[in-house]
């Protein structure tokens, strides 16, 4: 099991990169951060802060990482996390409409669209699970570990926001 | 296309700032800089940030930090300056109200709460997996309690079973609040900046919790401690990581562990 480099600094300090492979694994991860901040959150605003807050953390953390999954897990826990916490925060900025940000969304179709608000209509706890799922690549078990929740929640939320998408976007062409 | 190709197109647009990495890098450029700063001898950016939030409030005087036993022995037995060289105990007293507040400068050290008298009563400490300091802390705790405070009468297996007890992973998941939370008509506030999410964030593996040094049930019913606990035993299976408890008032805390329902 490989354990990424640790560099120690002068002060003693100890950090898990330096400047340039911080910038690299940022670069790589910021928009996964971002994706799900955004599932959770549905801002843009808040969820570019949650990402530049939990990159920042990944600078200051001293955590030793055994490989790159375990990094992403690790990056998407912390995003969760901040999410949750922002979204119980009473100071929460105010969304910008949702529509107009899609609207600016470079779509190729106008499905692509649709589907995005659909997905975005669905309570949290369903977009959470679509974007860990779907887009990230996790499996159920791997998502009630990410989530902390029982695998048989994680199967249910899926299904039901399968069938809840399905249905708004049948009426969607209707 | 399938069903996850749809979900894919769909999401691809969600991408962050184009200037997301410039400001991190800005923010890690000023932060090494107070760093610099502080290594020279100044006041700490987390310091000043809490000086400037104490004036604010109209708490004047930050006095530096008069260490009793007890926090020598946190700083002996938890290896805080391995982890963070700079780590220091902040005292701050309100000159209207006189109540003295232990502040951490530094992450390692989460938060040290003051009770009616402005003793230090309690503090949290992150600690990383397969670190040393939750058997030091047993160890301590099994031995001699530092000058100033009582020992409890629970036994050593008692003990011993408060400090290494773990929550269990199917318990049930409660919401977490920020970690500023006022004890019932107790006046005791804790304060921020530690929430259990801050311990995720900054990539630790658990929290040892370590309670209020009261020896007697009633002292934990008039502050309100087992409220306390009920909430701590619920977060901790809500955070998905290893919480480690000890000394609870009055009651028998691994009993407690075992039978008491999340709240």
């Amino acid at each position: 099991m490989d354990v990424m480099g640790v560099r120690s600094f002068s002060q003693g300090e100890t950090k898990m990169f330096t400047r340039e492979q911080f910038t690299l694994v940022a670069e790589q991860h910021m928009d996964m951060i971002f994706r799900i901040a955004f599932s959770y959150l549905r801002s843009r605003e808040d969820a570019d802060d949650v990402t530049q807050n939990v990159l920042l953390a990944l600078y200051r953390t001293d955590k030793a990482f055994r490989d790159g999954d375990h990094l992403k897990a690790w990056l998407i826990r912390v995003t969760i996390n901040a999410c949750r916490k922002i979204l119980r925060s009473p100071w929460r900025r105010r969304n910008a409409p949702l529509e107009e940000y899609a609207g600016a969304m470079p779509f190729q179709e106008a499905r692509d669209s649709d589907l995005f608000l659909a997905i975005m209509a669905l309570d949290v706890k369903y977009r959470s699970v679509i974007v860990l799922y779907y887009y990230e690549g996790y499996d159920i078990a791997e998502i009630g570990n990410l989530l902390g929740i029982p695998v048989g929640t994680v199967g249910t939320r899926l299904a039901r926001a399968r069938n809840m998408l399905k249905s708004t976007l049948a009426e969607a062409s209707i | 296309m399938t069903e996850r190709e749809s979900i894919q197109r769909a999401l691809e647009h969600l991408r962050a700032s184009d200037d997301t990495l410039k400001e991190v890098m800005s923010m890690i450029d000023k932060e090494q800089s107070v760093k610099s700063m502080k290594r020279a001898g100044r006041m700490t950016l987390r310091t000043a940030l809490i000086a400037a939030l104490i004036a604010v409030l109209g708490i004047i005087t930050a006095l530096a930090a008069s260490e009793g036993g007890f926090l020598q022995v946190v700083r002996n037995n938890f290896n805080v300056r391995d982890r963070a060289p700079d780590a220091e105990i902040v005292q701050m007293q309100d000159v209207e109200t006189g109540e003295i507040r232990y502040f951490a400068n530094s992450e390692v050290l989460g938060i040290i709460v003051d009770d009616e008298d402005g003793n230090a009563t309690s503090y949290i400490i992150a600690f990383t997996a397969g670190e040393h300091a939750p058997k030091e802390l047993r160890d301590w705790k099994l031995g001699k309690l530092p000058e100033g405070f009582e020992q409890t009468e629970a036994s050593r297996d008692d003990r011993r079973g408060a400090v290494e007890y773990k929550a269990h992973p199917e318990g049930i998941r409660v919401e977490l609040i920020d970690f500023s939370y006022e004890l019932p008509g107790s006046g005791i506030t804790f304060y921020q900046p530690f929430t259990l999410e801050n311990v995720t964030v900054n990539g630790d593996d658990g929290v040892l919790i370590k309670s209020p040094i009261f020896t007697e049930e009633w002292q934990g019913q008039r502050y309100g401690l087992q409220q306390l606990h009920l909430f701590w035993f619920s977060s901790d299976a809500g955070v998905g990581f290893t919480l480690y408890y000890y000394g609870i008032p009055g009651i028998d805390l691994i009993e407690l562990a075992e039978s008491v329902e999340p709240v």
